[in-house]
C-alpha cells in the first residue's frame, strides 16, 4: 500500500501541506457556495422589488454606518409567532438588491425586515432621536446627530458602483440622482418624478424643515423596508420552500 | 462547467467521498507500521530547549 | 543610521497617506488618512530615537543574535496583553450600555460603533497578535530554524498593528461594511491582505529552510489558519468603491448569496482563526508546560484533517429557517454536527497529555490555564453543533444564547490557552528564570474562571428565556409578550454579565501586573508552600 506512504510528502514538504488544506477548504465552498449562485430556485419570482431611491441607500448606508446591524435583524423566519409579530416571511427576492445584505444574527432590538409603513415619519424621528421619549423600556441608543443635513454630492458615484455589482439602476436613475434625492424630501406631489422611477417610495420631509438631512434618508429607508412586495397579489405556491 | 461538475458528481454523493477521505487517513495514521515513527514527532517541542541557551 | 530604511519607507507612507487625506471625496475617509499619516509619522521618529536592537533584553542578546528573531514576540507578547485589556474593556461598556442605555455617548461611542470595536478589539487585535506572536516563537523553535528574514518578519507583525489601528478607528468614525467580523473598509482590507500574504511568505519560508526534517504538527495547525483566513477574507471583502478615494465600498454579491458568503467567512473566522489556530497555539505550550509529548500525535494528524476538512461547510447553520435554500441550509447542520467528533479529538488529545501527571493540575497556575483552555474548547465545541441542529437553533437564534456560547469559547478557550502561553513566554523572552508571582495566576486563574461562568450562565438565561418569551401565546390565542416586554426582562442579566465581563478584566489586569514585575526581574516572596514549590 504505497499510497498510504504519500501522506509523508504532507509532513516534510510544507507546498505539499498547503496545497493540501487548500484543497479541503476548497471542495467545501465549491459544493455548498457556488451552487447558490447557479440554481434558479434561489431567488423566487415575484413582483414590486425594485433597486433604492437614491435617498432610501443614502438612509441604508447610515443603517450601516450606525451599526443597526448589531441589533436589528432583517429576516423574519417562517414560524407562526414571528409571522404574526412581524409579517409575512422574508423572501431571498426582497434582498436581491441589497449590497451587503443586512440580515443581521442578533434582536436585541425588534426585527426591521417589514417595518416600512407601521410607524409614521413623526414617530420614527422622535424615536430615532431619544428612543425612550416614545418607548420607555427601550435599551437603544439615541440618534440626534443625524438632525445634520446630509452630505450627497457623490450620490451619482454610488449608483454607478452599484450597477457595476449587478444593481439595475438605469442611465436615466444614475443621472438623476441627486435630483431625485432633493425631490423624495422636499417634494410632497404624488406625480412627481420621483414617483414614476422609484414607486412606494415615502415622499416628504421626516424633519419638516427644508433641507435634506440625515434623519430624512434613514425613515426613508426605514418606510421602504418590506413594502416593496404586495403580499396579497403573490401566489403562495410560487414562493413555497 | 464547474458549477455542472459539482453538481452532478460532488454533491451527491460527497457522504461517499467523505467517508473514504476519512477512512484514508485513519488507515494511515493507526498502522501499527507508522506509530514509533510517528509518536516520535510528539517530541519536537521538547527536543528545542538544549539549544535555545 | 541604523534604521534608516524604515525611518524613510514610514515618512514616505506618511506621505503618502497624507496626499490621499488632502485628495479624499469625503470627510470620513480624509480624517481616516489623517490619523494613519499621524500614526506612520509617530512611529518614524519611534524608530529614529530607539533602534530596535537598542531594546533586546541584556540576559539574552546571544540567544537573539545567535539563533532566533525574538524581537517581534517580545513586542508582541506585550501587545496581545494591551489589546486583550482594551477589547475586553470596550466589551464591558457595551455590556454596561445595554442594561444603562444613557452610557451611550453617541455618535462615536453609541452601542453600533463600540460593538464592531469590541469584537475586532478582541478576536483580531488581541487573538491576532497572540497567533502572530506565538506562531513566530513555535515555527522557529520546532523548525530549529530563525525567520527567513527579519525585516519581513518586521513588516508583517507592524503591519498587522497597522491593521488594527485602521480597523478600530475607522468603526469608531463610522467606516464600516456593515458584515460582521470583516467589518473594515476596502482600502483597509487590501491592507490587510498585502500583510497576510507577507506572512505566509515568513511562515512557509521558514519552515522550508528548517533543520528538523519533519513538519511539527503544531505549523500545520498554524498554516492552516493563515492559508484559510488569506481565502476567507479576499473572498469575503470583494466589493467595488464607490470612489478610489472614498470611504465607502459596495459588497460584489447580494442577499442571499452575499449572506453565505458572509456566514461561509463568518464561521470560519471562528473556524481557523479562534480554533485552528490557537490549536496550533496548544500543540506546542501544553506539551511544553507539562514537559512531556502530546498524547498522541497519530490523533493529531486525523483531527488536523478532519477539523479543517468539516469546518469550512458548517457556515449556513448562521442562516436556519432563513432565505437560504433548505439544502445548504441541511448541509451546513450535517456538517456542524459531525464536527463535534474533530473537536473533541483535539480535546481529548489535549487533557490527556497530562494522564500521568494530573497533579501538575494543581501545582502549576499555568498549566491550570492550559488544561481548563482545552476543557472550555471541549465544552463550546459540544454546544456548538448542539446549537446548529435547527429544532434549537429556532429557538437559540437571534438570541443572547448565541453571544454565551461564543464567549464561553472566545473566554475560556482562546483568551485561557493565550494566558498560559504568555505566562509560558514571558520569562523565557526576558531571560527570567520564572515569573513574579505563580499565587497571582492561580489568583487571576479564579477570578477569570467566576467571571466566565457569570456570563455565560447569564446568558443561558436570558437567552432561552428571550426566545421562549417571542414565542409565548396567551390562552386566547395572542402572542403574550410584546417586544419591549422582553427587553426589559433582560435587565438583571445584562447586568450580571456585566458584572462577569468586568471580573475577566480585573483578572487581566493582575496578569498585567505580574508580567510587568516579571519583565523588571523581580521575583515575589512567596512562601514555598507544597502547593506552589512544584511547578519551579
Amino acid at each position: 500500500m504505497s499510497i498510504f506512504k504519500q501522506h509523508k510528502v504532507f509532513e516534510t514538504n510544507v507546498f505539499f501541506l498547503a496545497v493540501g488544506i487548500l484543497l479541503c477548504i476548497i471542495v467545501g465552498g465549491l459544493v455548498e457556495v457556488v451552487p447558490l449562485f447557479s440554481i434558479e430556485s434561489t431567488i423566487e419570482k415575484v413582483q414590486g422589488v425594485r433597486p433604492y431611491s437614491p435617498l432610501e441607500l443614502a438612509g441604508r448606508n447610515i443603517y450601516i454606518r450606525e451599526g443597526c446591524y448589531n441589533c436589528h435583524s432583517q429576516m423574519i423566519r417562517p414560524f407562526k409567532d414571528e409571522v404574526e409579530r412581524y409579517g409575512h416571511y422574508s423572501l431571498a427576492a426582497e434582498s436581491m438588491y441589497d449590497h451587503p445584505f443586512q440580515w443581521g444574527s442578533k434582536r436585541t432590538g425588534p426585527d426591521l425586515a417589514r417595518v416600512g409603513g407601521k410607524f409614521t415619519n413623526e414617530w420614527q424621528v422622535r424615536h430615532l432621536i431619544n428612543p425612550r421619549d416614545v418607548v420607555p423600556g427601550s435599551i437603544m441608543p439615541g440618534y440626534p446627530h443625524l438632525k445634520r443635513s446630509l452630505d450627497y454630492g457623490d450620490i451619482e458615484a454610488h449608483l454607478k458602483a452599484l450597477s457595476v455589482v449587478g444593481v439595475p439602476y438605469t442611465a436615466e436613475q444614475i443621472t438623476n440622482a441627486k435630483k431625485d434625492m432633493a425631490e423624495q424630501v422636499l417634494s410632497e406631489a404624488p406625480d412627481a418624478a420621483i414617483a414614476k422611477r422609484y414607486p412606494k417610495a415615502r415622499m416628504g420631509s421626516a424633519m419638516g424643515t427644508d433641507k435634506v438631512t440625515e434623519m430624512d434618508a434613514l425613515v426613508a429607508y426605514l418606510q421602504i423596508l418590506g413594502t416593496m412586495v404586495d403580499f396579497t397579489k403573490v401566489n403562495p405556491e410560487a414562493i413555497r420552500r | 462547467m464547474l458549477a455542472h461538475i459539482v453538481e452532478t458528481y460532488l454533491r451527491p454523493i460527497w457522504g461517499l467521498w467523505l467517508m473514504i477521505f476519512f477512512l484514508g487517513i485513519v488507515f494511515y495514521a493507526f498502522r501499527p507500521k507508522n506509530k514509533q515513527r510517528l509518536e516520535e514527532h510528539g517530541s519536537i517541542p521538547l527536543k528545542d530547549d538544549n539549544e535555545e541557551r | 543610521m541604523r534604521n534608516s530604511g524604515w525611518i524613510i519607507t514610514l515618512a514616505a507612507g506618511a506621505l503618502f497617506t497624507l496626499v490621499l487625506s488632502g485628495l479624499g471625496q469625503d470627510a470620513l475617509f480624509r480624517i481616516h488618512m489623517g490619523i494613519i499619516t499621524v500614526a506612520l509619522g509617530l512611529a518614524a521618529v519611534v524608530v529614529m530615537r530607539r533602534p530596535d536592537e537598542a531594546r533586546i533584553p541584556a540576559g539574552v542578546v546571544e540567544a537573539d543574535k545567535a539563533g532566533y528573531f525574538d524581537a517581534p514576540i517580545r513586542a508582541g507578547s506585550i501587545l496581545t496583553v494591551f489589546w486583550g485589556v482594551v477589547g475586553m474593556l470596550v466589551g464591558v461598556v457595551i455590556a454596561l450600555q445595554l442594561a444603562w442605555p444613557d452610557l451611550n455617548f453617541g455618535p462615536y461611542l453609541n452601542f453600533g460603533r463600540l460593538r464592531p470595536l469590541h469584537t475586532s478589539a478582541v478576536v483580531f487585535a488581541f487573538g491576532g497578535t497572540a497567533l502572530i506572536t506565538t506562531s513566530f516563537y513555535v515555527v522557529q523553535r520546532t523548525s530549529r530554524a530563525r525567520l527567513i528574514n527579519d525585516n519581513l518578519a518586521r513588516f508583517v507583525f507592524w503591519g498587522y498593528q497597522l491593521f488594527i489601528l485602521m480597523a478600530a478607528t475607522g468603526y469608531v468614525l463610522g467606516s464600516t461594511q456593515g458584515r460582521e467580523y470583516a467589518e473594515p473598509e476596502w482600502y483597509t482590507d487590501i491592507w490587510l491582505t498585502i500583510v497576510w500574504v507577507a506572512y505566509l511568505v515568513l511562515f512557509m519560508g521558514t519552515i522550508i529552510k528548517r533543520k528538523e526534517p519533519h513538519i511539527y504538527v503544531a505549523n500545520w495547525f498554524y498554516l492552516a489558519f493563515i492559508v484559510t483566513i488569506a481565502l476567507l477574507h479576499v473572498v469575503n471583502n470583494l466589493a467595488f468603491p464607490a470612489s478610489l478615494l472614498g470611504s465607502k465600498s459596495y459588497s460584489l454579491f447580494s442577499g442571499v448569496q452575499d449572506a453565505l458568503t458572509q456566514w461561509w467567512y463568518g464561521h470560519n473566522a471562528v473556524g481557523f482563526f479562534l480554533t485552528a489556530g490557537f490549536l496550533g497555539m496548544m500543540y506546542y505550550y501544553l506539551p511544553k508546560q507539562a514537559e512531556r509529548p502530546v498524547y498522541s500525535y497519530r490523533l493529531s494528524i486525523i483531527h488536523f484533517w478532519a477539523l479543517i476538512f468539516l469546518y469550512i461547510w458548517a457556515g449556513p447553520h448562521h442562516l436556519h429557517y432563513t432565505a437560504l435554500p433548505d439544502w445548504a441550509q441541511t448541509l451546513g447542520a450535517t456538517f456542524s454536527v459531525m464536527l463535534w467528533m474533530p473537536s473533541w479529538g483535539g480535546m481529548i488529545n489535549g487533557l490527556m497529555t497530562l494522564s500521568g501527571a494530573w497533579d501538575k493540575l494543581r501545582t502549576d497556575p499555568v498549566m491550570r490555564f492550559l488544561v481548563s483552555s482545552v476543557a472550555f474548547y471541549g465544552m463550546s465545541t459540544f454546544e456548538g453543533p448542539m446549537m446548529s441542529i435547527k429544532a434549537v437553533n429556532s429557538l437559540s437564534h437571534y438570541t443572547d444564547w448565541t453571544i454565551g456560547h461564543v464567549h464561553s469559547g472566545a473566554l475560556g478557550w482562546v483568551a485561557f490557552v493565550s494566558f498560559g502561553a504568555l505566562y509560558y513566554l514571558v520569562p523565557k523572552l526576558w531571560g527570567r528564570k520564572e515569573l513574579y508571582s505563580l499565587r497571582l495566576v492561580g489568583v487571576h486563574f479564579w477570578v477569570a474562571t467566576i467571571g466566565i461562568v457569570l456570563y455565560i450562565t447569564s446568558m443561558w438565561i436570558s437567552g432561552i428565556m428571550q426566545g421562549l418569551m417571542w414565542r409565548a401565546y396567551d390562552t386566547l390565542g395572542f402572542l403574550q409578550y410584546s417586544f419591549i416586554e422582553t427587553v426589559e426582562a433582560m435587565h438583571p442579566y445584562y447586568v450580571i454579565r456585566a458584572l462577569g465581563g468586568l471580573l475577566f478584566v480585573v483578572g487581566s489586569l493582575i496578569m498585567v501586573y505580574n508580567i510587568y514585575k516579571t519583565i523588571k526581574g523581580d521575583v515575589a516572596e512567596e512562601a514555598l508552600t507544597p502547593a506552589t514549590s512544584g511547578a519551579r
